[in-house]
């Protein structure tokens, strides 16, 4: 309602025909203006019909992209570790354990009862203990097969893994 | 009434493109957005670690011992005067640890010169000798335990395969290695 409408001096409607009338005429305009817009013109096209298939073909895209990128949307690939590197890493930490087992039983006399006695136990092995110097460190493989280390006749293996870092000590 | 209005169908199918799209460009940036994530984390993890390495280096060169080691995440009292301010064991996503190995070297048996037996004070050979000495090296190592496997792939290939490896969910470095004396 504006300035004029309040200014404009609206006179009363007291009579009931005058009400339906009034009415009548309100109902008659909305109808048509719902008429309006819910009958297109014949040939008009309807505008935005083809919205909605670009709309699914942009999100089959997306799904699509999302589920199994292409190459030049993924990149080249993370670094991840590969089995063998996992191997490696468990005969390292076995070997590193060795060292370990070694050096306690020179410091104190006796082997551990478990690497737990060892003052950084590595997750995953276990040790058995053969006499009091011959001992085996054992670790699970990726594959699930065990890996053993024997401090009687040691895989060279093991020391390979780790030649880098322990230089000349050996177990 | 207005659900079958074309300007409101024209409204929705606006809505519906712009979204999609959208979703598309997600999509397609997310493994951008992914990689530079983990690389972020992957430098930040290097910088800590070699951060940790020349504190625990330089606190061996100081005091001729190694710091005493916490537990994971837990930074070493000891080493603290040592790493930069600020500096924690513990990060989003990873923990650090330091770890010293004692290690023992059996040296070959001394060898008893051969000296014609004299008549007079003969002592008896001492058994201990002919033992093979036993000399205790150390040997440093720092780690970083993570359940992010990509962080722990970033980490060695950073360091290489030679002085580190990844076992269990932690990469371990043996950063220094004294032979014993």
């Amino acid at each position: 309602m504006n300035e004029d409408d309040r200014d404009h001096q609206v006179p009363r409607v007291s009579k009931v025909e005058e009400r339906e009338r009034l009415l009548a005429q309100a109902m008659a305009h909305a109808e048509a203006l719902d008429a309006q817009f819910r009958v297109l013109p014949a040939g008009d096209p309807r505008h935005g019909a083809w919205k909605s298939p670009l709309a699914l073909l942009f999100f089959l895209l997306a799904v699509v992209v999302a589920v199994a990128p292409p190459s030049w949307v993924a990149g080249p690939p993370p670094p991840s570790i590969q089995e063998q590197e996992l191997e490696r890493g468990l005969r390292a930490a076995i070997y590193l354990q060795a060292l370990q087992v070694e050096a306690f039983r020179a410091r104190t006399g006796r082997l551990p009862e478990d690497l737990a006695e060892l003052p950084t136990p590595a997750p995953g092995l276990s040790l058995v203990r053969s006499n009091t110097r011959v001992f085996q460190i054992s670790g699970r493989r990726p594959g699930g097969a065990m890996l053993v280390y024997d401090s009687a006749h040691p895989e060279p293996e093991f020391a390979a893994a780790g030649a880098a870092w322990a230089g000349e000590l050996r177990p | 009434m207005t659900g079958t209005d074309p300007r409101r169908g024209m409204a929705v199918g606006d809505v519906l493109v712009v979204l999609s799209l959208l979703a598309l460009a997600f999509s397609v940036a997310y493994p951008r957005i992914e990689r530079a994530r983990l690389r972020d984390e992957v430098e930040q993890a290097v910088i800590k670690v070699q951060e940790a390495v020349d504190a625990a280096e330089r606190f061996r060169a100081d005091l001729g011992r190694w710091p005493e080691p916490m537990g994971e995440g837990m930074t070493p009292t000891d080493l603290a005067p040592y790493l930069p301010g600020g500096f924690s064991f513990a990060a989003e996503g990873y923990r650090l640890k330091l770890d010293v190995w004692e290690t023992a070297e059996t040296a070959p048996p001394m060898e008893v010169p051969e000296s014609p037996p004299s008549k007079e004070s003969a002592p008896l050979p001492d058994l201990t000798q002919a033992q093979p000495e036993v000399r205790f090296g150390s040997m440093a190592s720092v780690s970083v335990a993570s359940d992010d496997p990509l962080l722990l792939a970033g980490l060695l290939d950073h360091f290489g395969a030679g002085r580190s490896f990844v076992h269990a969910d932690r990469w371990t470095m043996v950063f220094a290695s004294v032979p014993g004396r």
